[in-house]
């Protein structure tokens, strides 16, 4: 039997279930690692938002109810160790709440890794106008970065392993990080228990796919899959755990007990996720050519990928900047009765239409007739509905245009088509919209810092 | 060469080979059947930024072999072109048996500046599952799911 490293997944994103940490430590008590991932592109926009508000937070909340969950598990001898980019914008304040949190539950003789330096926003502000024009220019559009500027919300390096490995290293028992890359969550720990080196590109590959496989919790064990209806115990959803061999060859597998199922189909969904060039996969650690893995069945709910192959990293990070984007707002009316798609067609245009007769014609705007296929208007014809969802979403840099939408919506229940039915209270809310700016930093201005917490 | 140049390289050479595969063209006389790409095919789809990406897995060897002459780049393009989709990429993964198409530019400013309902392309694997494909009768019965394999 060869040597691996068992590491789980709890956790694809901020909203995900808080009680499945937990649970994946009580169905799978000899875990080696629980990763947790919080962050989506504008999250951390979330997160700054709140800092704002309160410059104690900044942070994934929901993960200091996680360390309090797993206290009394480690006092049991759980011994798996956590990581977590849960500190988004401040991951040393959320570090010392989930060491109070500790302390209160009897904690003692344990340390917090806190992992930071991937926040940039000092460095994009202060740059020259050549860089704001060339180097910093939107990786998707080519748009140069001083469009966006005065606006600048975050700014945060997708950054590597490194760190989570030094943190390691130094004896953390929960590593707490900002923006490290989602599959480094995984190939820290492996690196780590393995002493792998960061030249040994092939297994840092098989280590970052299975990394990419986890990432998505559920997704790898059949959330979002094809055929989710057919799995058992939908309720009880496992998240998935990857039992990596040192040449970072793995299986892909979920704890006894646990709904969902891991099978060849559901782990090639979850490889094809958010995928694009399949012989050049972007992370810190390395470039992964995804085109020998080989997806294999070795027994039930048991998946081995192996055949992974890395090279060097570019010597450029990823960055995920947000900016403020004015506000927006979306309402939903039900509209039943003979012509529904119509009647929907008709109310969403006179709230437009009354808006521009108002002096607003907003920047952007969308109508939809959920039921009548329009999420994916154009692609399938729509069926004869007697029943529908009207739904309007806008977006405008005045915040007084979107609230000046937001009353021209309730009038519809008295003077637009019978069978209108509200079914959110009160007007639409508005808030304030963040757009996402995807750009390049040269690795070395990027430089990452591990601090200890001892409780 | 700059990688969008590669890039566009990739995507054009792999459109060559589209061409000459397309079986629908191919031996007229063959009886076809029509059925939805759900009959033959999986799939997974997603965003990243603006654009999003589909996995589309067939469930034999056979329908990979078809999908590669039928479900060109061009098709694809063609049938999202209503939600303003860019020049799309098709890349074969013979290894996993699934093809990758990168759609850009169809989230409408994707996961944060889309207005749609669907601003993560959450529906876009569904949507293309309803696709119409011709496929010769005598071939339907080695593309589709096999149950007991494709647990459970």
């Amino acid at each position: 039997m060869p040597d691996i490293v068992r590491i789980g997944n709890a956790q694809a994103f901020w909203g995900d279930r808080v009680g499945a940490p937990k649970r994946l430590a009580e169905l799978d008590p000899n875990l080696d690692y629980l990763t947790l991932d919080y962050l989506a592109e504008t999250t951390l926009a979330i997160m700054a938002s709140q800092r704002e508000r309160n410059p104690e937070l900044g942070y994934a909340q929901d993960f200091v109810e996680v360390v309090r969950d797993l206290a009394p598990l480690w006092k049991d001898g759980f011994k798996a160790k956590v990581i977590t980019n849960a500190g988004g914008l401040n991951p040393m304040g959320c570090a010392e709440v989930c060491a109070t949190a500790l302390r209160e539950a009897g904690r003692s003789a344990m340390s917090i890794g806190v992992v930071s330096g991937d926040d940039i926003l000092p460095l994009l502000r202060e740059a020259s106008e050549e860089a704001h024009e060339a180097d910093f220019a939107n990786l998707e559009t080519g748009a140069p970065m001083t469009r966006v500027l005065d606006r600048l919300l975050t700014a945060n390096a997708y950054t590597g392993s490194r760190g989570v490995v030094e943190a390691l290293e130094r004896g953390a028992d929960i590593v707490i990080t900002g923006r490290v890359a989602d599959p480094c969550l995984t190939v820290g720990p492996f690196a780590h228990h393995f002493g792998c080196s960061f030249e040994d590109y092939d297994a840092l590959a098989g280590a970052t796919v299975a990394g990419h496989i986890i990432e998505g919790g559920s997704q790898a064990c059949g959330g979002l899959f094809t055929h989710w209806l057919e799995l058992p115990d939908l309720a009880e959803m496992a998240f998935p755990i990857v039992e990596i061999e040192d040449n970072g060859d793995c299986v892909v597998t979920i704890p006894e007990g646990a709904g969902g199922a891991c099978t060849e189909a559901t782990v090639k969904e979850q490889i094809l996720s958010g995928l694009g060039d399949p012989a050049r996969y972007l992370s810190p650690d390395c470039v992964v050519d995804f085109l020998g893995i080989d997806v294999r069945e070795e027994s039930t709910n048991r998946i081995r990928v192996s055949g992974c192959f890395g090279t060097e990293p570019p010597p450029t990070l990823k960055v995920g900047a947000t900016y403020h984007d004015g506000y927006r707002a979306t309402a939903e009316l039900t509209i039943f009765g003979r012509h529904a798609i119509r009647k929907a067609q008709a109310s969403g245009k006179i709230i437009i239409d009354r808006l521009t007769g108002a002096g607003y014609d907003l920047e952007r705007w969308n109508i939809e007739w959920l039921g009548g296929n329009s999420s994916v208007k154009g692609l399938l014809p729509p069926p004869e509905l007697l029943e529908t969802v009207l739904r309007i979403s806008v977006a405008d840099p005045r915040r007084e245009a979107v609230e000046r939408f937001a009353r021209e919506v309730a009038p519809l229940l008295s003077g637009g088509a019978q069978g209108t039915m509200d079914h959110a209270p009160g007007r639409p809310q508005v808030s304030p919209a963040f757009g996402f700016w995807p750009c390049l930093v040269e690795s070395t201005q990027v430089e990452t810092k591990v601090d200890l917490l001892e409780i | 060469m700059d990688d969008s140049a590669k890039e566009a390289g990739h995507a054009a050479a792999q459109e060559g080979v589209d061409e000459k595969r397309d079986l629908s063209k191919a031996f007229p006389g063959v009886k076809r059947v029509t059925v939805t790409l759900y009959t033959i095919a999986h799939a997974r789809s997603g965003a990243t930024g603006s654009s999003a990406n589909i996995g589309v897995i067939p469930y034999t060897p056979k329908g990979y072999t078809f999908l590669r002459g039928l479900l060109t780049a061009a098709r694809v393009e063609a049938f999202f072109k209503p939600l303003g989709v860019g020049k799309v990429i098709r890349y074969e993964m013979p290894n996993l048996c699934a093809f990758n198409f990168i759609l850009p530019d169809v989230l409408a400013g994707g996961g944060s500046r889309s207005l749609r309902v669907d601003a993560h392309g959450s529906a876009l694997g569904q949507a293309l599952l309803e696709m119409p494909l011709e496929v010769p009768e005598k071939a339907i019965e080695s593309c589709l799911r096999i149950e007991g394999r494709f647990r459970p």
